[in-house]
Parts: structure tokens; sequence; C-alpha cells
């Protein structure tokens, strides 16, 4: 019976030894995997760290680069700004600048108007200021008689007002009004008479 | 008596004794003659307890697998521990405490100082895209305005002549400006990275592109009181940051090759694209009626129904003649007054012709009059009133000549 016990012993020490093993060859496989997937892992961390240690140096020769360049092109650049806000307050300046306008516009009949070609402005009269989103406007009706030609060389210069390069300021014609005269003699200048309403734009909250 | 155990028991059954004639012998004497009595004494009791003390003998195969299954569950947990530590922030107390190295932590730190360093590069040239934005713009101004002139219907031949020169002096200058402005808007705003957080190359991009926008509007902030100029200049920029559709008209854009239409409708996306000063004045600009060519339409269509519509004619051979026109904007409507004058009676025929030829025109629609009427003689010819109101179609059609 001892020699029984004995025997019983041993066998299972035998399959304590194979559940070991078979446990051993589990956690071994599990943390083995583990180690392979979480190397790698490292080992790209690792890589990165290194790649970025090269870009920096890289980066910091470049970006000193470009800023010395963008120094170099910033004097031809503030030149132009410089420029283009100077035509600005001319062609949309900060406030309504209605006298400046009005000097603008008496300027613009000295121009148009000839004997043979007349260009007169009656009145003219300011309205209410409105303001629209990011300008605001400062609405204004003339009345005006006119040759054909001269309505025409009006309308072109409104429809091109506001450009940098003849610096009138920038309008939009709102309505016409606009009747033809007749002419009293043979070979007159016909004549239009018109009433105009024009919106002058500037800058809002200035 | 379950522990009581006989001695011979324990002895091994398969050894035979050794056979011997004597003991036989002997045996058979006495046994024969005297009676039958036991020769050895009972069998005495084993206490088993006695072996309790005793270890039995241990199994090496399991002795080595125990040591190894320890060994590889120390390792394994070392494992974990170095790991967890390296690539989580899990066991950041620990590896901060003892000053050991983290190899997250330092990607994490490297790349930082990547996007920050790519940030500045970014930020230096997308600020000279602005700034060469800012020059075409300018330049455009000049250019569309030409364009429109030597398209007007209206607008004399010197003037039409003087602006197709402007237009060829300013593609002279618009030519290196855009190829310069393509090449630093194409410059990529982002560098790959290893990222744990960041995977995907769309996010990185976003993300450099979120550094980029964030430092334009730091440094708008700090100039805003120093150098309010250079404080809008950043903000600008903020602009241009992954704005594709600009990208993507500079990269098409041959100013060489394309004729003055194309390149006059690429500088209104440009200027659309663009946000400076001249940004509202565009916008302005591109919501203008050119009443002159609505004018010049209204000639025309009319031409189409009376051939000799002129003053000079009306008076001596009848026709059309107008009498007053009113142009308003806001409400898109135009109104046409005027007589008609025959010496034939065909003033409805010809009234009618009339709206039907309005209503060809792109720039406007919706002639209309319901009522006719004429009064006169066929010695002084006959007179009917026109009245038509007109709607303008799209304000963005009439502008585009």
């Amino acid at each position: 019976m001892l020699e029984k016990q004995v025997q019983e012993y041993e066998a299972k020490q035998k399959s304590y030894a194979k559940a070991y093993m078979v446990l051993c060859l589990v956690v071994l496989l599990s943390f083995g995997v583990y180690t392979v997937f979480k190397t790698r892992e490292y080992i790209t961390l690792k890589a990165g760290v290194s790649a970025n240690a090269g870009m920096i140096k890289l980066l910091q020769a470049d970006a000193v680069q470009e800023k010395a360049l963008y120094e170099v092109n910033k004097v031809k650049s503030d030149e132009i700004l410089s420029e283009i806000e100077k035509k600005l307050k001319t062609l949309f300046p900060e406030s309504d600048e209605y006298t400046a306008l009005t000097r603008q516009i008496d300027k613009l009949e000295e121009d148009l108007n000839r004997k043979a070609d007349p260009f007169e402005i009656s009145n003219i009269d300011y309205l209410t200021v409105t303001k629209e989103g990011n300008y605001s406007i400062l609405p204004l009706r003339m009345n005006i008689k006119s040759s054909g030609e001269n309505f025409t060389r009006f309308l072109h210069l409104m429809e091109n007002s506001g450009s940098l390069n003849d610096g009138l300021r920038l309008m939009d014609i709102s309505s016409i009004r606009l009747s033809f005269q007749e002419a009293e003699e043979e070979g007159e200048t016909k004549m239009i008479n018109f009433t105009v309403l024009l919106n002058a734009y500037f800058q809002s909250g200035k | 008596m379950a522990d009581t155990l006989n001695p011979l028991d324990l002895s091994d059954n398969s050894k035979k004794p050794e056979e011997s004639n004597v003991l036989e012998n002997v045996v058979a004497k006495d046994t024969m003659n005297a009676p039958e009595e036991n020769i050895l004494d009972i069998a005495p009791n084993v206490d088993l307890s006695l072996l309790k003390g005793l270890e039995p003998q241990k199994n090496i195969q399991l002795m080595i697998f125990k040591t190894l299954f320890a060994v590889i569950l120390v390792a394994g947990l070392i494992s974990v521990v170095f790991f967890q530590s390296q690539l989580t922030h899990n066991l950041d107390f620990i590896t901060d405490a003892i000053s050991t190295p983290h190899v997250l932590k330092e990607l994490e730190n490297s790349n930082l100082e990547v996007r920050s360093l790519k940030t500045d590069f970014n930020m230096y040239t997308l600020l000279q895209a602005n700034a060469n934005l800012n020059e075409i713009t300018y330049l455009a101004d000049g250019f569309m305005q030409s364009f429109e002139i030597s398209k007007s219907q209206t607008a004399s031949a010197k003037d039409k002549s003087d602006s197709e020169a402007r237009m060829t002096s300013v593609r002279e200058k618009l030519k290196p400006l855009v190829l310069e402005t393509a090449k630093l808007m194409n410059e990529p705003l982002f560098l790959p990275l290893i990222d744990p957080l960041l995977s995907d190359i769309n996010s990185q991009k976003m993300a450099f592109e979120l550094d980029l926008k964030e430092k334009l509007r730091v440094k708008s902030e700090d100039f805003r009181e120093k150098d309010p100029r250079l404080s809008k200049l950043y903000i600008q920029t903020i602009n241009l940051v992954g704005n594709s559709t600009l990208t993507a008209v500079l990269n098409g854009m041959d100013v060489d090759k394309l004729r003055n239409e194309e390149l006059y409708a690429q500088l209104k996306v440009i200027n659309a694209e663009t946000v400076n000063d001249l940004s509202i004045v565009h916008d302005i600009k591109n919501s203008r009626i050119k009443w002159s060519d609505i004018i010049k339409e209204i000639d025309l269509k009319t031409m189409a129904v009376d051939s000799s519509y002129s003053e000079y004619y009306y008076d001596l051979k009848g026709g059309i003649r107008y009498t007053s026109y009113e142009f308003d904007k806001e409400a898109k409507r135009i109104s046409i007054i005027g007589e008609i004058l025959r010496y034939d009676t065909a003033n409805f025929t010809m009234i009618a012709n009339l709206i039907d030829s309005f209503n060809t025109s792109g720039l406007f629609e919706g002639a209309e009059m319901k009522s006719f009427s004429k009064s006169g003689s066929i010695d002084d010819g006959y007179k009917s009133s026109v009245r038509l109101n007109l709607t303008l179609r799209d304000a963005s059609k009439v502008n585009l000549n």
C-alpha cells in the first residue's frame, strides 16, 4: 500500500511537472509576444527620436534662412503697403470725408464741362450715413445737366472709381432718373437732365 | 487493524527463496510428529506515522519547470514594467523620481520642437506669400480696371488702346510674382512625424496648421499696439493657411498663356481669396452695376426694332424716342418712358417687337406692357406712348461685361 502511495505521489509529481511545463510555455509565449511587439514599438519611437534630432538641426537652419529672406523682402513689401494705404486714404477713407469728396466732384465737373459739351452740377445733397458690415456708405444726390457724351463719361468715371491708379473716391450709382431735353435750335447738343443717387464708401468704425 | 501491516508483506514476492533440502526435511519431520503449532509469533504492527516525517524523493523535472516558470514570470514582469515605463505615461511617477530616460517623453518633446521650428519656417514662408499677394492684388486692381474699360461698350477707342497697353505692362510684372507666390504656397506646412497620438497624416497636417494659425494670432496680438500694420499682416496671413483654392489658382495660372478674360477671372478669384486692405474695395466693386452697358444694351435692343433709331431720324421718319430712364440698383429695376411716331399705323407692332427684343437681352428681363394706345393722323403721323419696366437679371452677370 505504501508503495502504491509512493507511486501515486510520483505520478502526481510528474503531472505537476507537465502542468508547469505547459504553464511555462503559455507564459513564455504571452510575454514573448508582448515583448516582441513592444520592442518593435520601442525601436520605432527610438528611431523617431533619432530622426527628429536630424530634422531639428535642418529646421533650425531653414527657419533662420527663411526669416532672413522675409526680412529682405519686407522692405519692398512695406513700400507697397505704404503706397496702398496712402491711396486708400483718398479712395476709401477712414471717415466720410465729405468735404474732400465735394472737392473731388467739383474737380470732376471742371474736367468735363466744356461750352460745346456741358456738364453742370446744380446741387449736391449729402444724406444720412448708413453702415453695412465692414464699411459705411455716405449717400449723396446730385442734379446734373449734361451732354450725352459727358453723361457716358460720368458713368464710366463712377463705374471705375475706387481704382488705385486714379485715386477717385470709391463710389457706386444707386439710382439715376434722367430725362432728355429737346434741343432748342437745330444743331444744338441734345442735353440730358439727370438726378443721380450715389453711394460714396468709407471704412467703418473709424 | 487498518494501520497494522505484516512485515512479510513488505518482502518482495517476486523473489523466490532458495531451495534447501535440510530445512525441508526438518520441517517435514517435526510436522509429521508434533501437533501443529506456530513457529513465528504474530506479525508486529507497523506504525505508519513514523513514515510521515520522511521526505519523498523530489521530481527533478518538476523542480526545473517550477524554477523556469518563476524565471519567465519575473522576466516577463520586468519586460512589462520596462515597456510601460518607456511607452506610456503610466509609470511616470517612477521614471520622474529616479530620472531615467523615457523614450515616449523624448519623442514627444522632440516632436514639439520639430513642430515649433516648422511653424516658424511656415510663418515666414506665408508672410512672404502674403506680401506677394498684396502686390498681386495691387497690380490686379489696375489690370481689372483696364480690362473693364477695354471691354466696355461705350469707352472711347483711345481709352481702350491705353487699357490694352496697361494690361500688357501689368502682365509682365505679374508673371514672376505669381510663380514665386505659387512656389511659396506649395511649400508643405507639415512634416510626417512618428507620433502615437497623431497617427494619420491628416491629423498631423491639421495639427501643424493649427499651430501656425495660433502662432500668427499670438504674433498679431503682440504687435497690436507696437506696430498695427504688422499686426494686421499676421492676421491676414491666417487666411492663407491651408487655402487650397488660392494655391490651385496660382498653380494653374500661366500668365503668358492666359487670355485677358481668363486672367481677369483668375485675378478676381485671387482677390476674393486674399484678405487685405483692398478686399472690401474689391467686394464693393464686384457688386457695382455697369449702367453705361445697360444703356448701351437698351440702345442696341431698340436698334434691332428701329434700324434708324436716333433723334435725327425720329423727326424725319418717325420711330422710337425715349424721354426718360429710371435705374434703381436696390430694386434692380429699370423704367423706360418714350414714344413711338409712325407714319403708317403699325405703332402697336413696333411696341410688341420692342418688348420681345428687350426680353431677349442677357442683362434684363420682364419687359411688359399690356395697354396700347395711339393718336394722330395720316398726315402728322401716329404717336404712341411707351412705358416699360425691366428687371435686371443677375447683378453678377451684369458686372461681367
